[in-house]
């Protein structure tokens, strides 16, 4: 990796869309696909071809209604056909991973910008804040020159960002540094030896940089702070899911929308059972089990809902809470979701997103593993 | 008349066994061939390979009815598709992690490995699982109507 420092001019947002506009007039690719203002004061995703339209970018934007690696699975679930440059962000470049290794990304024409992230906040309350984004996002990188930033008061970040201790990018073809260093000055792009050459060549930025020597302190600290909420947060979770009727107790209200599956970036099976019509049951059914089982209850099977898609995503989830984000009744969902995936994960010797070389668990085997956890005995 | 609710005493434990064709589920013929005693509490599902078997049909099987799901298949080694087993195994060992994670007893569901020749084992185990499911008594998923 060689490193550059981007100047910023006070807004480091302006200076990565100006950087990635150059990166298409320079024809190293050919689009670039970043978080965007929308009307209204959102931001989602979009797919620039056009140099003119990119001043809209808003790379660190505070917001996140979409998880990226699920966009970035439709346009490269099979060859774009033109390379395209993709802005994610920590969570999203881990799902990213997992989506690669479980072949829904193909990464071959994708040059993968990684950011610092300083946290998202839920869409509604950022809406209602009537906070000009751009401004508020150039607020928040800022403050990472220091620790961890804040969200304006009364918006707050979302629960999964309050306790993600992988908010530093960590892995992509060209990283954006911003922990330890002040934002609005300037910020720090560590590229792949072969991109930098391309990318100094093409005289966007020069790669004279040392890294920033003082990045893995401040990642440090905010990790520190960050674990000691999480273990609070999962401590919360295993109070009330420890038995049944805690977890009832939470999950009551769940009207089997799927829209934590829908924003899921690791639900990402095409012919999943839950849309199928294999619970459309025949009216005379739901008698019949009530009269067996004394009440049934409806809508039913919410709870086999969950159980089943945890089961399925525990050993990929990588804790971004956009199903948090997604659930209109407001459960707890990614909270309960992390904390159960973090055991399964531990219990496998995997973290998802970490690596594209560690195989995805289902798909590897040893032969000597698990009869205690299993129930199977040896032989 | 509805069912009333099912108590201690008159507790007789279901049990849903999906046994793979070419291991258990033989050898579960062999134990009726061979007039092995068993007793009549388990519904057995065939399948061709117990890495054929998603969580679905586990979890389903426990909130609806059954108080214990046993899983049976080749010998680790002697798998008719060479690795199902091993998979199953990863599989189940997930599926029992998430369960005790919720207060519901890992020992809902069992893994066991029993060859096409060993009919006196599923017996065995028949035996062995009615007792222990009995001693344990009806599936937390029972205990409310509101799963």
């Amino acid at each position: 990796m060689k490193t550059a420092l981007l100047q910023t001019n006070g807004d480091p947002n302006g200076a990565l869309s100006a950087f990635l506009a150059g990166m298409i007039e320079k024809g190293i690719v050919d689009e670039v696909m970043a978080p965007a203002a929308q009307p209204g004061g959102s931001a989602s995703m979009a797919v620039f071809a056009d140099v003119t339209e990119m001043d809209a970018i808003i790379p660190w934007a505070p917001v996140m209604p979409v998880q990226g690696a699920r966009l970035l699975s439709r346009l490269s679930f099979d060859d774009p056909g033109m390379k395209v440059a993709v802005v994610l962000r920590p969570c999203e470049a881990r799902a990213a991973i997992e989506l690669i290794k479980l072949k829904q990304i193909l990464p071959d024409n994708i040059t993968f910008v990684t950011i610092d992230c300083p946290g998202t906040c839920e869409l509604k309350g950022f809406e209602e804040s009537g906070l000009e984004m751009k401004t508020e996002s150039n607020r928040m990188v800022d403050q990472m020159e220091a620790g961890a930033a804040t969200a304006a008061d009364g918006v707050g970040l979302r629960t999964a960002c309050t306790i993600c201790v992988n908010s530093s990018a960590h892995w992509g073809d060209v990283q954006l540094h911003v922990y330890g260093t002040k934002g609005s000055q300037s910020v720090a792009i560590a590229a792949s030896d072969e991109l930098a050459d391309a990318l100094a060549g093409a005289a966007l930025v020069t790669f004279d940089a040392e890294p920033l020597s003082g990045r893995d302190a401040v990642v440090e600290g905010v990790n520190k702070g960050r674990e000691a909420a999480r273990e609070k947060v999962f401590a919360e979770m295993t109070e009330d899911a420890q038995s049944l009727e805690g977890l009832k107790k939470r999950f009551s209200t769940c009207i089997r929308c799927l829209n934590c599956m829908e924003n899921c970036p690791i639900c990402y099976c095409k012919q999943c059972i839950f849309k199928s019509t294999t619970f459309d049951h025949p009216g005379s059914s739901y008698a019949k089990w009530a009269m067996r089982k004394g009440v049934q209850k409806m809508p039913s099977e919410t709870m086999l809902f969950h159980l089943t898609r945890l089961n399925h995503m525990a050993t990929s989830c990588i804790g971004c809470g956009l199903c948090d984000t997604a659930c209109p009744m407001g459960l707890p969902v990614a909270s309960l979701f992390s904390k159960v995936a973090n055991g399964v994960q531990g219990m496998l010797d995997y973290k998802a997103g970490a690596s594209l070389e560690d195989p995805i668990p289902l798909s590897v085997f040893r032969e000597d593993e698990l009869q205690e956890e299993s129930g199977a005995e040896d032989f | 008349m509805a069912q009333q609710a099912v108590t201690q005493q008159d507790f007789e434990p279901r049990i849903v066994a999906f046994l793979c064709h070419w291991c258990t589920y033989t050898g579960a013929d062999l134990a009726g061939t061979t007039r092995q005693q068993y007793p009549p509490n388990i519904r057995v599902v065939h399948l061709m390979c117990s890495g054929a078997i998603d969580v679905v049909y586990v979890l389903k099987a426990l909130m609806d009815g059954a108080d214990a799901v046993l899983i049976g298949g080749c010998h680790p080694g002697d798998c008719h598709y060479q690795s199902g087993n091993y998979k199953a195994r990863r599989r189940v060992a997930i599926l029992r992690n998430i369960l005790t994670q919720f207060g519901v007893s890992q020992d809902r569901v069992w893994l066991k490995w029993i060859s096409a020749s060993e009919g006196r084992l599923f017996a065995e185990t028949i035996n062995e699982m009615t007792d222990a499911v009995r001693e344990m008594g009806p599936v937390e998923f029972k205990l409310g109507w509101d799963v």
